[in-house]
């Protein structure tokens, strides 16, 4: 389970495309794809090895206007799915 | 075998590649603008090259060798070489399996494959299946995991994961022209795309082509429907049913980009259906 001052970075062998407002995330050792929408995408993107899980949301929540609470929810749940996938890692 | 080359029948051990310097042979599989020349023991290449002659390559296609040796200093296969999961690396492709080892460059349009003097024909022609997957892309085409079935003229692409239903989508298309329920190899033309017929699954009619008409992602459910994907997830549906070139970081985005070259002119639905005949009804109410 994820905790907010983990620090994320998306695995080396990703291969992504952008097609038509969603994120194509191809894992090519796995055979397997997962499909993002522009807040998949951005937390996908904001995981660069530097930024911890808190400040992904704290940087969401003021590019999106959106609710704290709300997109803390939908980071943690995006990239939980993501680490599951293995398109995220934790770095130690 | 033997019946198709006397010279085995009187003479086995030359055309056995247990022996010292089994006979070699050659043939050619072609495939829409592909052609792959295998050349290796007679015991291998002989009953491939009876059960494929219908695939002849065109004139003007460029082959690529594939050199077969037999090599009794490796272990005996453990299992079929189709098992075994290509590995695909910065343009190379290798196929390795106790038994066999086996090398795909695109780079010089050569494969390589040692194998042990017990491996079957079948392992061979799976290797050859590999090796087409490269070729079929250098050159400009695709080889897809899909079953590929001829509907009032058109070429309808029913894919989906293993367990999805192509091959119980196949059986309830009939009397439909199946150009094969696992594989076929896509190539463009000036009107579109084609679909061509592989040597590699089941196949029902004697039909090698036909013009794409539209991609289905296969999806069993109590109710028929066609419902259209999403250009994100067709294209993560298609890419992940691109055998062997999907694995490798440095041929994807040219598999990406090609896969929405095509998308940007065949439709990608999600087909919802179950064990009947009746989403070809809805298929032609929607696109025929």
């Amino acid at each position: 389970m994820l905790n907010w001052d983990d620090v994320l970075i998306a695995a080396p062998t990703l291969v992504t495309r952008e097609s038509e407002g969603e994120l194509v995330v191809v894992l090519p050792e796995q055979g397997k794809f997962v499909v993002l929408n522009a807040t998949g995408a951005r937390v996908l993107h904001l995981s660069d090895g530097t930024r911890t899980l808190r400040e992904i949301a704290d940087t969401l929540a003021v590019e999106f206007d959106a609710d704290q609470a709300q997109v803390e929810a939908d980071v943690l749940r995006f990239a939980q799915a993501l680490v599951e996938r293995g398109a995220l890692l934790v770095c130690k | 075998m033997n019946a198709a080359n006397p010279r085995a029948a009187a003479n086995p051990r030359a055309a056995n590649p247990r022996a010292a310097n089994p006979r070699a042979a050659a043939f050619t599989l072609g495939i829409a603008g592909t052609a792959l020349h295998a050349h290796g023991p007679e015991a291998w290449i002989a009953p491939l090259r009876s059960a494929w002659a219908k695939w002849q390559p065109d004139p003007e296609s460029i082959a690529w060798d594939v050199h077969l040796t037999a090599d009794a200093n490796l272990p005996a296969p453990q299992g079929p070489l189709f098992e075994a999961v290509p590995r695909a690396r910065g343009g190379v492709c290798t196929l390795a399996a106790p038994g066999f080892d086996g090398e795909v460059s695109a780079a010089t349009g050569t494969a390589c494959l040692r194998a042990h003097p017990d491996a079957e024909p079948a392992d061979i022609g799976y290797f050859l299946r590999v090796v087409l997957a490269v070729q079929a892309f250098a050159c400009g085409g695709m080889l897809f995991h899909t079953a590929a079935i001829v509907h009032r003229g058109r070429g309808y692409a029913l894919f989906g994961v293993s367990g999805s239903g192509k091959t119980t989508a196949a059986h309830f298309s009939a009397p439909d022209v199946v150009l094969n329920d696992d594989l076929v190899l896509l190539w463009p033309s000036a009107t579109g795309w084609q679909m061509y017929a592989t040597p590699f699954g089941k196949r029902r009619g004697d039909v090698h082509v036909a013009s794409l008409r539209a991609l289905l992602r296969l999806i069993k459910a109590p109710d028929v429907a066609l419902v259209p994907l999403s250009p994100g997830r067709a294209l993560g549906e298609l890419v992940a049913n691109t055998p062997v070139l999907s694995a490798d970081p440095l041929w994807l985005p040219e598999v990406m980009a090609r896969w929405e070259a095509l998308l940007s002119v065949i439709p990608a639905y999600a087909l919802h259906f179950r064990r009947d005949a009746t989403y070809w009804e809805v298929i032609d109410a929607e696109l025929g």
